[in-house]
């Protein structure tokens, strides 16, 4: 009978910088593309010890999308950015397949248009017209994520993250909180939301 | 590790957002105006009768009677809103049984409009900021419930139903003045 013994990699044994990898998340351009909003990201990370993997993501977010019920149009295309560091929580070290916890700071300044019905004055009898254009926000986030990836083929590996965002901070413009932010997503009195990605990633 | 076994599982989380956001309740923009006495910084309710009427729009509260506070719209393009505030004696009529106003004052609330959403399906609003006022008031001797001095409390006309702003009045005279002339 033959018997195995379980090869693992001690610390020492993986380089200070194991690797790196860019990614692109599929979902938000599907969602930019066929939805009320989404975004177009890459991101890059690279490995440290096979544990630490410090991340930058930049992409661009979309929203033109007109409510059905309050004919309110809402329209942005503008930049964000998100920085942070991913925990690798797989024992082996050099694997691509891992899982992982990670971190994520984000910002994005962003202007938007906002029109709608004219609202009717009861009493002076004229109406307001609600079109609000270069509205000018801001808002800075934070993210706790959990993310895993799979090796599909050499150096292509797919991978989700789960997120959840809290807004830090946002600076309005006069109508109130902007529909969509950036990279942060549908937003709102709420001050968080979830989300995610649908990865793909290279990594070498 | 089956990663490829976790793999579907967290997909089926992943890529949702899932905010609510709920309309508010209430979605009536007024401002409201308080009255207080000028002697000691207090409420009072009026000791006679109140309407207002406003430039280009009419009758905005008619016959305001033993209350404290009153709560009125604001033009939505107009820059300043003219009020007419018509006083009369609570028991003095015509024939027909309509109010006689006495005196009446003008007062001013000059204001900035915008837009308001709270949500894309819930219906827009327009708010207001206040940014002056100026009043022309009458004499004491036409009669005697005179406003002393004008404030503005809070500048921002919303959804809140806070007071506004606040008139103070000179009221060393309302009552016997109320009795004395009110037929």
């Amino acid at each position: 009978m033959v018997q195995y013994s379980k090869v693992t990699v001690s610390k020492k044994d993986v380089p200070l910088f194991s690797g790196y990898g860019i990614y692109t998340d599929l979902c938000g351009m599907g969602m930019a593309t066929f939805s009320k909003w989404g975004q177009y990201e890459a991101g890059a990370h690279f490995g440290i010890k096979g544990k630490y993997f410090p991340a930058v993501e930049v992409g661009v977010g979309r929203s033109n999308h007109t409510d059905s019920r309050s004919n309110l149009h809402y329209k942005t295309n503008a930049p964000f950015f998100r920085i942070g560091l991913d925990y690798n929580l797989n024992k082996d070290l050099t694997s691509h397949n891992r899982y992982y916890v990670g971190l994520r700071y984000g910002f994005s300044a962003f202007t938007y248009d906002l029109d709608g019905p004219a609202i009717p004055d009861e009493y002076w009898h004229e109406n307001y017209d609600f079109n609000m254009h270069n509205m000018k926000g801001n808002a800075h986030w934070g993210e706790i994520l959990f993310g895993i990836q799979t090796q599909l083929w050499k150096f292509i590996n797919l991978g989700w993250t789960f997120r959840y965002r809290a807004r830090l901070y946002e600076k309005q413009a006069a109508p109130g909180h902007a529909y969509y932010v950036p990279g942060y997503g549908k937003n709102g009195e709420s001050s968080g939301t979830f989300g995610g990605t649908f990865n793909i990633i290279f990594e070498l | 590790m089956k990663f490829k076994h976790l793999f579907p599982i967290i997909g089926l989380f992943a890529t949702t957002a899932c905010t609510s956001i709920d309309c508010s309740l209430d979605s009536v923009v007024v401002w409201t105006l308080t009255f207080y006495d000028s002697a000691t910084d207090s409420p009072i309710k009026l000791p006679c009768i109140l309407s207002v009427d406003a430039e280009r729009a009419g009758t905005l509260y008619n016959q305001a009677y033993n209350v404290s506070s009153i709560a009125l719209p604001m033009s939505h393009t107009a820059d300043a809103d003219t009020l007419y505030l018509k006083w009369g004696y609570q028991n003095k009529a015509d024939a027909n049984g309509n109010v006689v106003y006495e005196v009446t004052d003008k007062l001013v609330v000059a204001h900035e409009n915008y837009g308001h959403f709270d949500a894309m399906d819930c219906p827009a609003a327009v708010f207001h900021t206040i940014t002056g006022t100026h009043l022309e008031g009458h004499p004491f001797a036409e009669f005697p419930f005179t406003i002393d001095s004008v404030s503005i409390i809070r500048p921002q006309v919303d959804y809140q139903d806070v007071e506004n702003i606040r008139l103070y009045f000179n009221t060393s005279a309302v009552s016997d003045g109320s009795n004395s002339n009110g037929k």
